[in-house]
């Protein structure tokens, strides 16, 4: 199969941007790839018959979230919920970027899909509540609550904020910049 | 914002630690594959996905060998097991461990994990009990509705194999009747049973059009001297960032008996269902389509 270069040119430019996004829905590396893999294989099926109006992060976003509501159906006996998160990074302690990650990722990955959903597209993609609305196929009033409840879980589950904090500021600027 | 809740400004940032450490190595082209190899007439034939297709392939395996092939024999098995309840053990390596009764033919079952955590499927509903799971004052367990069997045709072998068997392991095995390239290994035996054992194999390729990105999986499968499915063995591919997937399945106690009630609507969390337009009318939202979305997403 010959790709066409527009397509590797746009995957080039944008997947890690998406890759971030799938990390957030599903709480791992590995599980990001494949559903990255698995919504690029749906768009490019469906890029020939996108024309320069249509926004390629947009069609991919929208495969992302249904592709990995359905994972998620498929694959929450798999999922491995624990009793109580991991202890967060130390606080002065160097270099612990990834482990504030882990705990992030995870507290995340403790959440309800859609609350969890809800807060990557409204936070981390900075989509407005009627788009993140349109996205998961429910009322606006639902997106707000799915938001609330989740931004309540991530307290509960993150009540040390600080740590947190203290770590990401150490920790950001040493991954990838998101482009 | 009340102190309960994490505020915009605090999540923004660990949103962006949290997506930060992007391991080096992944290639997000993986998923497409320069050519396909041709198929053998049985997968082929049975890749339709019907029980009548089904029918043809196993008749076609019969007919080339004169005796039943190994293929043939599988899908026997398969169809005999398919018909009876059974318990089934689940052994994944790392340690977990699940357990489950299922009556197929009535649509359901229940199964457990070491971990306390339980599943409940009747008909098309599985209620979810896990353990560790946030979920609002006075809810228990989370209902949604189960993968259809058009849906879970979408979906890659290896995980319709690691992430449905326990659900639904005949589904696994449909696809194993339908695409894996089967011969006799030998002999096998368990407690109480003798019988043959066979090695299969499922490419990444034999998934359906259009879903790519699946592994390998390569196992055995043995079925006691009754034509039923005693146990499935496999092992997935490693993938660029995971390691090999080895779990094995044993199946036992056939024709127990399954009863399984819905918990009490008072503790279950309906996981709400999409109303948009792309998913409407289906029996889960979204995911695997047959083909991508053609409309302009937003």
């Amino acid at each position: 199969m010959e790709l066409d270069a527009e397509f590797i040119a746009f995957v080039n430019r944008r997947g890690d941007h998406h890759l971030r996004t799938a990390v957030l829905l599903t709480g791992d590396w590995h599980a990001a790839e494949d559903l990255v893999q698995a919504a690029l294989v749906k768009l490019y099926g469906a890029w020939p018959r996108l024309d320069t109006t249509d926004d390629p992060d947009a069609y991919l976003r929208r495969i992302l979230v249904n592709t990995q509501r359905s994972w998620w159906r498929a694959r929450w006996r798999r999922e491995t919920p624990v009793e109580r998160l991991p202890d967060p990074p130390p606080m002065a302690d160097p270099g612990e970027s990834l482990a504030v990650a882990d705990v992030v990722r995870h507290a995340l990955a403790t959440l309800p899909p859609r609350q969890r959903t809800a807060l990557v597209l409204r936070y981390f993609e900075d989509l407005p509540e009627t788009q993140v609305a349109e996205l998961m196929g429910c009322t606006t009033g639902s997106v707000k609550t799915h938001t609330h409840r989740g931004l309540r879980a991530m307290r509960a589950l993150l009540p040390d904020l600080r740590l947190v904090r203290e770590g990401v500021n150490e920790g950001l600027g040493s991954g990838r910049e998101d482009r | 914002m009340t102190n309960d809740l994490m505020s915009e400004e605090e999540l923004r940032p660990l949103l962006q630690a949290a997506s930060a450490d992007v391991p080096t190595g992944v290639n997000l082209l993986a998923g497409f594959r320069p050519s396909r190899r041709p198929r053998v007439l049985v997968p082929a034939l049975a890749s339709v996905g019907t029980a009548t297709a089904a029918g043809i392939a196993i008749a076609a395996a019969v007919s080339v060998g004169g005796a039943q092939s190994a293929q043939a024999q599988v899908a026997a098995a398969i169809d005999t097991t398919s018909g009876q309840s059974f318990k089934v053990h689940i052994v994944q390596e790392g340690g977990d461990v699940y357990d489950g009764i299922s009556d197929p033919a009535r649509q359901m079952g229940v199964s457990t994990s070491a971990d306390g955590s339980e599943w409940r499927y009747i008909g098309a509903t599985t209620y979810a009990r896990k353990k560790g799971a946030t979920l609002p004052a006075g809810k228990v367990w989370i209902a949604e509705q189960r993968p259809s069997r058009s849906q879970l045709a979408q979906f890659p072998a290896e995980g319709l194999l690691i992430k449905v068997a326990p659900d639904d392991p005949q589904v696994a095995l449909d696809r194993l009747r339908a695409k894996g390239r089967i011969s006799e290994d030998g002999t096998a035996s368990g407690p109480g049973w003798t019988g043959k054992r066979y090695s299969f194999a499922l490419g990444a390729s034999d998934d359906a059009k259009g879903v790519k990105g699946g592994k390998a999986v390569t196992g055995t499968i043995d079925v006691d001297s009754q034509g039923r499915v005693r146990a499935v063995s496999f092992t997935t591919a490693p993938g660029t960032m995971t390691g090999a997937l080895h779990e094995v399945m044993t199946f036992s106690d056939f024709g127990v008996a399954v009863n399984v009630t819905a918990p009490p609507a008072s503790q279950v969390l309906a996981d709400t269902q999409p109303t948009g337009k792309p998913d409407q009318g289906k029996p889960i939202g979204g995911g695997f389509s047959k083909k991508p979305p053609s409309q302009k997403p937003s």
